[in-house]
This record gives C-alpha cells, structure tokens and sequence, in this order.
C-alpha cells in the first residue's frame, strides 16, 4: 500500500502502523482548511474544569515477603483471593485462557505448571515492572502474593476449610458493561489455518449508523478467544481499506500496513489483549464515530493446531454528551532501525519537549521480535526524573497498551523520552533469523519497529491545536531525518523520494519538494504518492494543467482514490469545465458517498451553474 | 560418553537391565521435584514389563506388546493443553509418514479427568492418528517416563525405551519459543531408525503441560 497525501490532515496513525512515511500532509483540496481540522476537538462544550492529579511515584523497592507458619495455608484462605483476582478473569470457560482456574482441584491438577509460570513471571502476563508506572488493572503478583502462593504450593497445597472460600467474582456474563447501543460483527467467520506462524488479518465492516454518534466505551469481542493475542479497533471514513478487502474469501487482507486513512478517532487508544476490561473513555472524553465509516479490525492470531473459525465483534456504547476535551496521541519512534546480525543490545532513543500542560493517560509500547527492553521517562521542568514505563523483557505476544491508575500531570517543558534496545543475536530465541541475519525497520514481523504511544490530555482544551502542530513538525522532521538516511544508502528508492518530498512539503519547503517527488516520478513514473502530492502542489500554484495531468496519473494506477477523482472535479471547476467536474465529482461520490469534500464542491457547482444560465 | 547402540545389541540388552528397571521404577515412585528438570539428554532408563491403556471401547490394550514393526511411538497428548494441540498438525505428518515405513503410532492421552467422549472430540477435532489410547492409571506414562504432553516416547522391539522427550525445539519454555523449530528430536530419531542407523538412547526435557500426578 502506497501512501498519498491524505484527505484529511493531523489526524494520528494508529499504534497498529508504522511508516516511514511523513505525517499527514495538508489537503491538496484548497476548500479544505486544515486548521480547522487540527482542532477536530472542537465539538466540545464545557471547559474541564477538575482532573485528578497523579501522585508520587511508588517506591520501586518491594516488600520482601515474610513466609507463614509452616503449614498453615490453605487454597480457600489464602490461595483462592489470589487467583480469583490474578487468574480466573481469564481461567474459565469461554474466556482466553486454556484452561480453567475456579476450584480447587483445578488449581491442584495444574500446581505444578502453576509453580514454574509464577515463579518464571510467565503468568500472570504482565509485561511492565512494578515502580514504573502504576497502571490500572495491573495482573501482576505482588511479592505478598507469590510468596503466599509458592509457600503453599511447595507445602503440599492444602484445600482448608471450605468455609474459607470467597465468593467468585461477579464477572459480567456477556457484554461486560450490559447491552451495547449498537454491535457490530464480522459477517461471516474468518477461518485461520491450523498451522503456521501468527498471522495480522485486517477486517473491514461497514457500520450501520446514518447520524454520527458520541461514544463513551467500546467493547472488542475476539469471537474465538483462543486464537486471537491481540487486536486493534480502527476506523476508515473513506473507503480504501474496503476495496484493499475486495471480494477476497476469507474476508480481510493479511499485514500489519493499512490504508493511511485508517485511523483511531480523536486521540483514541483502542487496543485489545487478553484480560483487559472493556475500553471506557473517563467522563467527558466521548469522541465522535462517524455515520457510515468501516470498522477496521487488525488482529494478531496464533494458529492453534486446528483450523479455527474467528468472527470478532465491537459492542459501541453512546452518549449524547459531547466530549468537554481530546485526548492526542504522540508516537516518539525511530525509523532509521538497522541491526547487525548478532548485536545483543541495539538501542534507539526518542524524545519530545511538551510545547502544553498534559496529563498522561495510558501508554503502547510497540517492537517486534527483537526487542528487549522498552523504558519510558519523563524529566519534568524542574529536572527530577519521572519513570513512565519500563518492560525489561518485551514478549511481541502479549503486547499491549496500559492505563494509568491516575493520570500523569507532565507540565509544559517536560521532556518525554523513550528508548528501546533489541537483541539479535542467536541468544534471543524469538529471533526470526537464525543465523542471525542485519534487521531494518519494516512493518513485517521480520522486520523490526521501535516505538512508544503516549496517551495524553492536554490540560486546557485549547491546547490541542498548538501540541498537534507542534508535534506535526517533529515528528515530519523524523520522518525527513530517516529518509535522507535511506536514500543514502537507496538514492534511486522512488518511495523514499515521494515520501521525502511529502514530507518536506509539509513542513513548508516546496521547492525541494517538488525536487524529490520529481525524482520520484522520474524512477517510478507510476508512483501515486508522489504524483498526487505533485498535484495538489501544482494546484495551491494555479498550475491547473500540470495538476490535471499528475491527478489523471493517479488515477490511472488506482480509479478507486476518489480524493484524485474529486480534485479533478475541482480543476475542470476551476477551469469552468462544470460538464466534466460534474462527472468527475460523481465518480469521487460513487466511490465514497461520504467524501464530504466532493459534496461540497458538487453543490458549489450546482450553485454556480445555476447562477449562470 | 553416551554409548551407541546397534538394534541388534539393545535387543540383548533390554533384557539385561533389570536393575535399571528397578532404579526407573523408584525414581518414578518419589515426588517429581518442583525445579524444572534438567534439559541435558540423558540416558533412558530401561523400564519393563507389561503397559496398557484403554482403548475407545474401554478394553485394555498393551501398545508395545506385539511390535512386528521397527519401533512404537507414543505421543501424550492434553486436551486442554495449547502446547499439545499446536503439535497436532506435525503428529499427523509423522504419522503419515513414518506408518508406511513400519513405526507404529499411538497418541495416548494421560489426563485422568477428560471422558472417552471428550477424547474422541479432541482427537477428531485436531486430526490426530486413530489409533488412542486413556492412560488414567498412568501405566504408559510411568512406563515411557513422560512428564508433560506433548512428549514422545520411542520403543523398539522387545519394549525397550530408546527415546522420551520432546518432539523439536520449538518451545524451550513458557513463553520462550522459536518461530519455527530448529532441532526435530523425533523425526531424526525416526529416520535413524528406518535406515538402521545405530542409536542410543536419550531423553530430553518436553516443554508443555505437566501430566497431574494420579493420587
């Protein structure tokens, strides 16, 4: 999938994605103003006016634990509240886990397996270390609680009394936070071989709503908990990812590369993994789901040893209330990845200076196979250091994104830093080249990625537009940083000119450009990045030939961007050839019916044909 | 130095070994120790005597006792265990395989708690061999010294354990498994033994769902 400059500006990639890509560039469509879309928060209504500040780190020394008398544990006593919380939300019947961990004798058939993924920290999967960071729904053990379970399990593993043992928790039969206001399912189930290694399949489902509603939780439903490890919620208002799934059978299309117009609304941190509750927004923070947009669903499955039917579903929960602010999402990422065959411990760093008073709401570590240890830190303007995250043994399959218990109060001129190290040597046992072989940045699993999501709130609403543009040009001057370093080694890599030149576009310097993306064209004649950005450069110049001709390029290569279409309208408009615009707008709409730039233009044609009789 | 071993040879030594057979049989009686065992190959013990589980009828079946063929393989299996399960694709290919080449499979599951019923689902479900066999009394286990499923054992003609372990390298833990398997333990075994090769028995540690102690 070829990138090309998008309909709509600033809105940020999903966690899912990973391109070299430059971020957004404006809209080529002269009637679109991007600022306007840059605040998008502005569907707001009140001013938010209290927020829970976080506290003081905790302490990352922990309690030591102080065994009990010999003997005297029991499963019902001491044993039963622990896994009652730490296991059974996943240990039962139709849920994630395998196997089930509810009575007793289920915990004694399985103790010594218990033992050793205790011990090991295997289970419960909990990837972030204890002190950095304290995070919501946290399935880790405390030392309290392994040395309570280990001691009862190296002594004999005791029932005890029965009337010791605490009522189950009350886990919601079905949707967990009762019946959604609309559900959306895969219609037909997806079938995953029996074999083979983990697959990302991407879901496409139109979604039946014709107003555009608020949404204050979601619920993601694997349809087949054993099979899937993680998933992705994701949205697509145009309707390229539609077409990428075609009438392909099995629905959906394999990888991890979307469709740049794919995307998780307003900020929005939508992934699922096992054992995580249904995704609420906190008060005031509903976001706004388009009428008529697809649901995009990418989920990471794990074949199981037969072959298994997958028909996820997405339950939405509305609320008329508007959202009061937005939440937006900064990715600090490095796509310049190259590591040696056999490097231990490969690192990449990343940082950001907060232009805006933020408070941190949740944070998505994202590497592959060969990364290692993942840290996330925060030094705050006075200089004391505030730890974010740290996993010290990434696990890509129980990768997931982690809620603060309380938001992280990060003033402005606060520096966010990450950074990620990888190990590609033999040692590493998930290393997908073995030998070892040198890694670069890709979006395939054997490819490698590097990348740390913050979730964050800006603490005055109006602050929205100022941190996106800011981080706009941050993260486009990564982006320029990566690709000269590319085109060092590739001069004549045709994407790597098309996205250099976007990307130098978006930051103001037209001239190189309109260098790099005639470079482009000139290697890859057909390349449509490159000729759509050349046309929309051409047509803010009112060089309406030379942008006709870039956008026929275009769409020659791919009829269905009905961005191109539209803005082929635009430039027979402009040119008062309103017969052709008119055909070219209607292509644009049977393509998207949403495309609300070529309604827009199709009723200022109609009205100026009317005006002229 | 382990020692090698031709067919021929172990078909005297097997029935040599009774000392061993006791040493197995008293190791099999102390409590499995909670430290995850050693991975390093080490020699099989040579356990005798009769073995049997259950077949779908419920008689009694004895898998090692009438071996007109090279070798017997018993793979153990769970019916909850997604190690196991993830193994039957591979189990079916052996099977294929190596039958026609005079191995005798038997996929035996050891679990005590599963009913003939849920056996038969598992076992249509995930295309493994026909040939089942319950062990709920844990005689094939204690006599082929399995400790998880998946685990193979391999006997030759007379019962003598060759091989108990792994099927490949794939997992070398929880949580601690390769894209693909690099070492394949029991096919290699195999074909040793369909080109007459020497051999010598080795165990090694099967990474999977630890088979409950029957009490």
């Amino acid at each position: 999938m070829k990138k090309k400059a998008k309909h709509r500006p600033a809105r940020a990639p999903s966690p899912a994605r990973e391109e070299v890509a430059p971020p957004p560039a404006p809209s080529r469509r002269p009637l679109v103003i991007w600022s306007v879309v840059l605040t998008l928060s502005a569907v707001t209504a009140a001013v938010l006016t209290t927020r829970k500040r976080s506290g003081r780190e905790p302490s990352g020394s922990s309690p030591v634990y102080v065994p009990r008398p010999p003997g005297t544990l029991t499963f019902t006593r001491d044993v039963a509240p622990i896994v009652f919380t730490k296991c059974s939300f996943c240990h039962r019947p139709g849920q994630a886990a395998p196997f089930s961990l509810l009575t007793y004798r289920e915990v004694k058939a399985k103790e010594k397996g218990i033992q050793e993924v205790i011990s090991s920290g295997f289970m419960p999967p909990w990837l972030p270390e204890p002190g950095y960071g304290h995070f919501a729904g946290d399935l880790s053990l405390s030392p309290e609680q392994r040395g309570l379970f280990q001691q009862w399990l190296a002594e004999g593993a005791s029932e005890g009394n029965s009337g010791d043992l605490p009522e189950l928790p009350p886990w919601p039969a079905d949707w967990q936070l009762g019946p959604p206001d609309l559900i959306v399912s895969l219609p037909t189930a997806y079938t995953l071989p029996a074999e083979g290694k983990d697959i990302y399949r991407n879901f496409v489902v139109p979604i039946p709503l014709s107003e555009n509603r608020f949404v204050r939780a979601v619920e993601f439903r694997p349809g087949n908990s054993k099979v899937v490890h993680h998933a992705f919620v994701e949205f697509d208002a145009s309707r390229q990812s539609r077409f990428l799934t075609g009438s392909s059978q099995p629905p959906g299309f394999d990888g991890m590369d979307l469709p740049p117009s794919v995307h998780m609304p307003m900020g929005q941190m939508l992934g699922w993994q096992p054992g995580k509750p249904a995704m609420e927004s906190p008060e005031g923070l509903s976001w706004l789901l388009e009428k008529r947009s697809d649901l995009v669903l990418q989920l990471h499955l794990h074949p199981s040893g037969k072959p298994e039917a997958v028909q996820p579903s997405v339950g939405f929960y509305f609320t008329d209330r508007a959202p009061s602010n937005t939440p937006f999402l900064l990715k600090l990422a490095r796509y310049t990845i190259d590591i040696p065959a056999g490097e231990k411990d490969y690192r990449i760093q990343n940082s950001y200076v907060l232009p805006v008073d933020v408070d941190l709401m949740r944070i998505n570590p994202h590497t592959h196979y060969l990364g290692k240890r993942i840290e996330g830190w925060a030094i705050l303007p006075d200089g004391s250091r505030k730890e974010l995250l740290l996993i010290r043994n990434w696990d890509f399959n129980w990768q997931g994104d982690y809620k603060y218990q309380e938001p992280v109060a990060l003033p402005k001129g606060t520096t966010l830093h990450m950074q990620i190290s990888f190990d590609n040597s033999a040692e590493n046992i998930h290393n997908p080249n073995q030998p070892p072989q040198r890694v670069r940045y890709g979006l395939q699993t054997t490819d490698e990625m590097g990348e740390l999501w913050y979730q964050v709130l800006p603490r005055h609403r109006n602050d929205l537009a100022i941190l996106s543009k800011d981080f706009f040009v941050k993260a486009t001057r990564d982006s320029v940083e990566s690709l000269l370093l590319k085109l060092q080694t590739d001069p004549q890599d045709a994407v790597a000119h098309a996205k250099l030149g976007s990307a130098l576009f978006a930051l103001g310097q037209v001239e190189p450009a309109v260098e790099h993306l005639r470079t482009a064209t000139r290697l890859d004649p057909a390349n449509p990045l490159a000729r759509g950005q050349l046309g929309s450069i051409y047509l803010r110049q009112n060089l309406l030939p030379q942008a006709q001709a870039e956008f026929e390029a275009v769409v020659r290569v791919n009829p269905q961007d009905n961005e191109a279409q539209g803005s082929l309208g635009y430039i027979c408009m402009q040119q008062r050839r309103y017969a052709e615009a008119e055909i070219y707008f209607g292509k644009a709409l049977a393509i998207n019916p949403e495309d609300t730039v070529a309604q827009a233009n199709l009723k200022a044609l109609r009205d100026a044909r009317r005006g002229r009789p | 130095m382990k020692p090698s071993f031709s067919r021929s040879t172990l078909l005297v030594l097997a029935g040599l070994l009774l000392a061993g057979a006791i040493v197995g049989l008293i190791r099999l009686g102390t409590p499995a120790a909670s430290s995850i065992p050693p991975a390093a190959a080490e020699t099989a013990d040579a356990v005798t005597g009769p073995a049997w589980g259950y077949d779908l009828e419920g008689h009694r079946v004895d898998p090692l006792a009438s071996m007109d063929g090279l070798a017997v393989v018993l793979i153990f299996v769970g019916v909850e265990c997604p190690i196991s399960n993830g193994y039957a694709p591979g189990i079916r290919r052996l099977h294929e395989e190596y039958t026609s080449k005079g191995v005798n499979f038997w996929v035996v599951y050891p679990d005590a708690g599963p009913s003939m019923e849920a056996i038969v689902k598992h076992q249509t479900e995930f295309q493994l061999p026909s040939q089942v066999l319950h062990d709920p009394e844990h005689s094939l286990v204690a006599r082929s010294q399995a400790s998880v499923t998946p685990e193979a054992a391999v006997f030759l003609p007379g019962g003598r354990l060759i091989y108990h372990g792994r099927i490949d390298n794939r997992h070398a833990g929880f949580g601690s498994s390769r894209p693909e398997a690099t070492e394949h333990d029991l096919r290699d075994l195999l074909q040793r033994i369909v080109n007459g090769e020497a051999i010598s028995p080795a165990s090694t540690r099967a990474v999977g769902c630890y088979i409950p102690r029957v009490s």
